[in-house]
């Protein structure tokens, strides 16, 4: 077909089809042949035309409902009963198990469209941490896989019940009712958070509310399940949730519903519990679901991402909501609680709700906890925002003010939660519970009233800082010029208004001391005193409170002398007229730290005694405060005796106070943004986080933060340097997973700007590797390793160090070869010493490499070796203890229970530290008798703080497993430490616990277990001089016992058990020499 | 003319790995849109590989980022995607003369002429060979179901050269098909 050809061709084409063959004819200077060519292409083109018509532009993808499973069909070891319900990602049947054990299973058949490998390889890949959530109101998710057809699907914990809004609305519940349902769930997903599970789709169906004797029992289900489907954050696809399977976007937080971020964490489940509590409170969801489908992707993102839901209150007012009438009765019964109960449930969950996460509450624990407080009448956290807003407006008009705003915003919140003017009724009151009860009506009552305060004073100060400034541009006001005019105005007008003036007086004290203007605000806090004395007589709650706010003051401002005269004078007061407990406990508390501060620590520790016998008294003493101070106690004792010998605290405070001056007179003299304003809240918060004021660090870094990271960039050496500040700052408050992402933040700006080969960039990416570990993101380690040995092979070659450490950290698998590891290690220790940690680890990593290959006895001088330079590493320890008491090496083993020891003494009293880690301690130090009365005396301590932890932290909704385990290892303790009366009743319960029917008898633990606590008996009964008795108990542990060991040489290990799974032998073997069997 | 149409012979690495992204990345949107709610369902290739742009755009490699070259690719990796599928499921059909079964989650629509797609595609080899700039419109508008307007706006000519191309295409490729079968 030559070009002329179709030219012409396509001419024709052009025309309307009835006149295109004349025209083809009249065409006079084409040969026939060409007319005859062009005649077949036209009359092909009209075919052509049609064939292609059918289809061409409109390949729609559709979907196709295709065969689906049926009753009776098997998806694994599991077979298909009936279908217990339908959803937007498939079916939910009920299926049974034969083998290995029989059971009846839930089992969710996801439709068509999932890669099914994929999602299977995600399952997996959090297995592991599924199998470690264990709790009350969480459903298992025991297995997953593919049916024929080629679908993945989940198996559950059958659950039965039906969802908690169904269940809410039957069973017709009540506000309180609800609110307690609402809190277990909290409790639940707080569990699985602190597991590095989120669950990403909670809504109510997903929680599944069932009747039992003692009430509603609520189980969330569905954990893992989102994820394995949606896959993971850091994988590389770009799939949104929005356009998958999951049928509802109501209860989808806006990082979820963004197409670009998809920085899902923790919180955007405390987003979706916000919603649930919303539609439980309200009756209906904060945005119509329909309504919500109906406005298509773009405009349904733009909705949960920007719009705010009304108030739930209004929604009830608005309609028929079920909890109306608690509401209406409410409103009764309490004369003006109706505004308060609405509005602080109003802010709980609109709080939970914020479109920010980091507005959000941080924890599930947090939310829990705050319901716990509205339904115990305590006052709530969080905040109505309308000040917020209002302040907003303000600094949108003055950017320069931005600042300012929201310093004075945060003290305003701040103010109303602290400003509680209670009432003084203590001394008066009987009973604690008549005074509790009190305590929390004089708590609303002052709530309310220090709400309307605040918002008076917002407005005042807000129309302070609106008015024009001649000559000053708005821009360039400086927060302390803003400030200064407020508080010249501030006396100058509101001369008439003495009750207004004092309280604008405090909050703008508040406001100098959050910008560390500690001087300023001393004066402001000082006249105030005065003013409220003079007008109201020492004994007044406001000159009370004045006082109160004066001490602190004066203690931050590190004026140890004043601040004591004052608090002396506070507890004078208290004594004299009575306080409420916790006016007594914060006196106390700021006398005790004033003594420390002017050196009279005798005094101090004196008083901090009589703390703790009031906080028992007072509180109770399972009471936090009781523990908090018992702790307390401890630290200061320890302390003294280290400062006696050396004066260097009150130095290190000085210099503290000098940065905090300086600073203060940056921001007069430059503002807060200045670049030398920020150089020296920098040292301020790296000195104060290296002297232990942690949190102080922490606040400084956060507000410097984002005013670094915009105004030089993610790559400048500020922004980075403050980027690890806040890494070990959160670090040390055991917040890890934050710890993280900002670490990972510095890893990405090191590679970009100096490179991969760069030394500080190899230093980001090993820290990042710590972060990771101890934030327990094990699959996200792993993954991050594997990426890092590619990438450190390509850049170093195969034996370098930097190449190495990688490959020891991912030998801790088990599977690598001996001679790869011995290599790592070799390479390793030349290079940073054979003590260092990172050769221990590289020798750990071989050490269970052996015991993997079963050669436990090989293990054990590698072990050994690497132990006390890792002690931070208690598994491994407990391994090595285990090891060294079976191989009989008892004086191996003492040393290492002693450094051990001496090493868990030190995380006593440290934020979060886990019950479960002094368990291991306990377990350690309990394989043989204790040294001497010291040894003793700690581990009693250790068994007494782990009860009161356990109790602080509501661990006792464990399930009878851990229950059992802990009572069991409480039963070996107090046998080792002589209590044998005591011993002999814990190891009787848990062996009546552990025989009942209801025990899982099908678990490892208690294969082994409960012959372990046989032969405790056994010694424990011969040491009571029982011997008959004794030989009686360890028969039955003999033949409970069904794994034998053969050899001691080369002691056999189950697989689930590792090196310090010895212990039952050990017990076995121990009891048997007693005996003299 | 169409010389740049060379750079698509996905000669190096990265040009090759990022086509499999892209590859991939299709196909997710593809399964993602099949399932969920009934508001989501119609979904058209054109749509797909729009929000494939909008995607990848900053990921592709420096001589991609241009519409052009990318729409260019994405048409490409649509076609092996209805291909592949069509594919599938004739082998499915000769073998146990079920309808439809999931492969891989990817499910030709029944009111869709699988047949057709694999016979199109057969002749569409023949195409390139002989004249890829015909080959490329026809990948954008039968495969990607891209409008004239479109397809001339990404690859910069005016859309009656594109309407043109089609429409002798469409005559070469019928043809291909006659004689084939």
């Amino acid at each position: 077909m030559d070009k002329a050809i179709e030219e012409l061709f396509c001419e024709l084409m052009d025309m309307p089809l009835h006149q295109r063959v004349s025209a083809l004819e009249q065409m006079e200077q084409l040969s026939q042949d060409d007319k005859l060519t062009l005649r077949t292409m036209l009359s092909d083109a009209q075919q052509a035309e049609s064939y292609f018509s059918a289809t061409s532009a409109a390949v729609k993808m559709l979907p196709n409902s295709s065969h689906i499973e049926g009753a009776g069909d098997m998806c694994g070891p599991y077979q298909l009963i009936s279908k217990l319900g339908e959803g937007g990602f498939g079916f939910v049947w009920l299926a049974k198990q034969e083998k290995p054990l029989k059971r009846e299973v839930a089992l969710k058949v996801i439709k068509a469209g999932m890669d099914t490998s994929e999602v299977l390889a995600r399952f997996d890949a959090e297995k592991q941490a599924l199998a470690r959530m264990d709790h009350a109101n969480i459903a298992k998710v025991l297995d997953a896989g593919m049916t024929e057809m080629g679908r993945p699907f989940f198996v559950m914990e059958l659950v039965e019940g039906i969802s908690i809004t169904d269940y809410c609305r039957e069973y017709g519940l009540d506000l309180k009712q609800r609110l307690e349902l609402f809190r277990d769930i909290c409790e639940a997903v707080g569990h699985a958070h602190q597991k590095g599970i989120i669950h990403r789709d909670i809504k109510p169906s997903n929680v599944i509310v069932r009747q039992t004797e003692s009430g509603p029992l609520v189980k969330v289900i569905d954990f893992g399940i989102a994820k394995a489907i949606e896959g993971d954050l850091t994988e590389h696809t770009l799939f949104t949730k929005v356009e998958n399977w999951v049928g509802t976007p109501t209860y989808m937080s806006p990082e979820q519903a963004s197409v670009v971020s998809r920085d899902v964490d923790t919180r955007s489940d405390i987003y979706s519990l916000g919603v649930l509590l919303y539609e439980l409170i309200a009756g209906l969801p904060p945005f119509d679901t329909k309504a919500l489908m109906k406005a298509g992707y773009e405009e349904m993102r733009r909705i949960i991402r920007e719009v705010d839901p009304p108030r739930p209150s209004t929604r009830i007012t608005s309609c028929e909501s079920p909890t109306k009438r608690e509401f209406s009765e409410k409103n009764t019964a309490h004369h003006d609680g109706i505004k308060s109960i609405k509005s602080e449930l109003d802010w709980i969950i609109m709080k939970a709700m914020d479109k920010a996460k980091e507005r959000r509450y941080e924890t599930a624990a947090a939310l829990a906890d705050e319901v716990e407080r509205f339904l115990n009448d305590e006052p709530v956290l969080a905040k109505p925002p309308s000040i917020l807003y209002s302040f907003g407006k303000i600094a949108r008009r003055h950017r320069g003010l931005l600042k300012v705003a929201i310093i004075i915003t945060v003290t305003l919140i701040g103010a109303t939660v602290y400003s509680s003017y209670q009432a003084i009724r203590a001394s008066k009151a009987e009973t604690l519970a008549e005074q509790r009860a009190e305590e929390a009506v004089a708590d609303r009552n002052a709530k309310e009233r220090a709400l309307e305060e605040a918002e008076a004073v917002a407005r005042l100060l807000g129309s302070v800082l609106q008015s024009p400034q001649p000559g000053v541009d708005g821009r360039s006001v400086t927060v302390m010029q803003a400030l200064d005019s407020a508080a010249i105005k501030l006396e100058k007008e509101l001369v008439t208004q003495p009750e207004r003036r004092a309280a604008l007086r405090s909050v703008l004290a508040e406001t100098y001391e959050r910008l560390g203007i500690f001087e300023r605000s001393f004066e402001m806090r000082k006249q105030d005193f005065e003013f409220q004395k003079k007008n109201f007589g020492t004994n007044h709650i406001q000159t009370r409170q004045a006082l109160r706010k004066l001490v602190e003051t004066t203690e931050a401002k590190g004026d140890s002398k004043t601040a004591l005269d004052y608090a002396n004078l506070e507890n004078e007061i208290n004594d004299e007229h009575g306080a409420t407990r916790k006016q007594v406990e914060a006196a106390m508390r700021s006398q005790i730290r004033g003594l420390f501060g002017v050196g009279e620590r005798g005094q101090a520790i004196e008083r901090h005694r009589e703390l703790v016998a009031y906080c028992a008294e007072a509180f109770g003493k399972e009471s936090q405060q009781y523990a908090k101070a018992i702790w307390e106690l401890r630290q200061y004792e320890a302390r003294s005796l280290k400062s006696s010998t050396d004066n260097t605290d009150s130095r290190i405070d000085k210099r503290i106070i000098e940065l905090e001056t300086g600073f203060a007179r940056m921001i007069q003299d430059h503002g807060y943004t200045h670049p030398e304003t920020l150089e020296v809240q920098v040292k301020l918060a790296s000195s104060l986080a290296k002297e232990g004021y942690t949190i102080e660090a922490l606040q400084h870094l956060k507000s410097i933060q984002p005013i670094i990271l915009e105004k030089y960039g993610p790559q400048d050496d500020r922004t980075l340097g403050v980027q690890s500040q806040l890494v070990w700052v959160y670090v040390k408050l055991s917040e890890l997973v934050k710890a993280v992402r900002i670490q990972q933040a510095i890893v990405a700006a090191r590679r970009e700007r100096d490179g991969g080969e760069a030394k500080s960039t190899i230093n980001a990416e090993n820290t990042l590797e710590r972060r990771l570990l101890y934030a327990r993101l094990v699959n996200e380690r792993e993954a991050y390793l594997e990426d890092l040995l590619e990438r450190r092979t390509k850049l170093f070659g195969k034996d370098h160090i930097h190449t190495a450490v990688i490959r020891m950290h991912l030998a801790h698998k088990g599977e690598q070869l001996e001679e790869e590891i011995e290599n790592t290690i070799r390479v390793i220790s030349a290079h940073y010493g054979e003590k260092s940690r990172t050769a221990a680890d590289a020798i750990a990593a071989l050490a269970r490499t052996f015991v993997k290959q079963k050669k436990v006895k090989e293990a054990l001088p590698l072990y050994a070796q690497c132990g006390p330079n890792m002690r931070d590493d208690t598994w491994l320890n407990f391994e090595l203890a285990a090891l060294q008491i079976w191989f009989r090496d008892l004086e191996g083993y003492r040393n290492t229970r002693r450094y051990m020891l001496a090493y868990w003494e030190r995380k006593v009293g440290v934020q979060r530290s886990r019950a479960e880690m002094f368990d291991r301690a306990m377990w350690l130090c309990s394989l043989a008798d204790y040294d001497d009365e010291n040894q003793k005396d700690t581990i009693e301590k250790m068994l007494e703080y782990t009860a009161i932890m356990r109790k602080n932290r509501h661990i006792e909704a464990q399930d009878r497993h851990s229950q059992t385990l802990q009572k069991q290892l409480h039963g070996i303790v107090l046998f080792r430490l002589g209590r044998h009366e005591e011993a002999m009743a814990m190891h009787q319960e848990v062996v009546r616990v552990m025989s009942s029917s209801k025990f899982q008898k099908s678990r490892y633990d208690y294969q082994l277990s409960l012959p372990l606590i046989y032969f405790t008996m056994a010694m424990t009964q011969h040491r009571m001089g029982n011997t008959e008795e004794a030989h009686r108990m360890f028969k039955s542990g003999e033949s409970l016992l069904r794994i034998k060991q053969k050899s001691e040489e080369n002691p056999h290990l189950p697989y689930f058990t590792g090196g310090h799974g010895l212990i039952h032998w050990i017990s076995q073997r121990e009891s048997q020499e007693m005996l003299g069997r | 003319m169409h010389t740049q149409w060379n750079a698509l012979k996905l000669s190096d690495d990265s040009a090759q790995e990022f086509f499999q992204d892209l590859y991939r990345e299709l196909k997710i949107i593809a399964r993602s849109r099949m399932i969920g709610e009934q508001s989501f369902i119609t979904l058209s290739a054109t749509a797909l590989v729009h929000e494939a742009w909008m995607r990848l755009e900053k990921s592709a490699p420096e001589a991609w980022r241009d519409r052009s070259q990318f729409f260019a690719a994405a048409s490409e990796a649509m076609r092996r995607i209805l291909v592949e599928a069509a594919r599938k499921r004739n082998a499915i059909k000769r073998g146990s003369g079920q309808a439809a079964v999931p492969l891989e989650g990817i499910e030709l629509p029944d009111d869709i002429d699988h047949q057709q797609l694999l016979e199109v595609n057969d002749a569409l080899e023949g195409l390139e060979a002989d004249d890829p700039f015909k080959a490329q419109i026809v990948k954008m508008r039968f495969y990607c179901g891209m409008e004239n307007e479109e397809i001339a706006a990404v690859l910069e000519v005016n859309e009656k050269t594109v309407r043109r191309h089609w429409q002798l295409a469409k005559v070469k490729l019928y043809r291909a098909i006659q004689d084939g079968s």
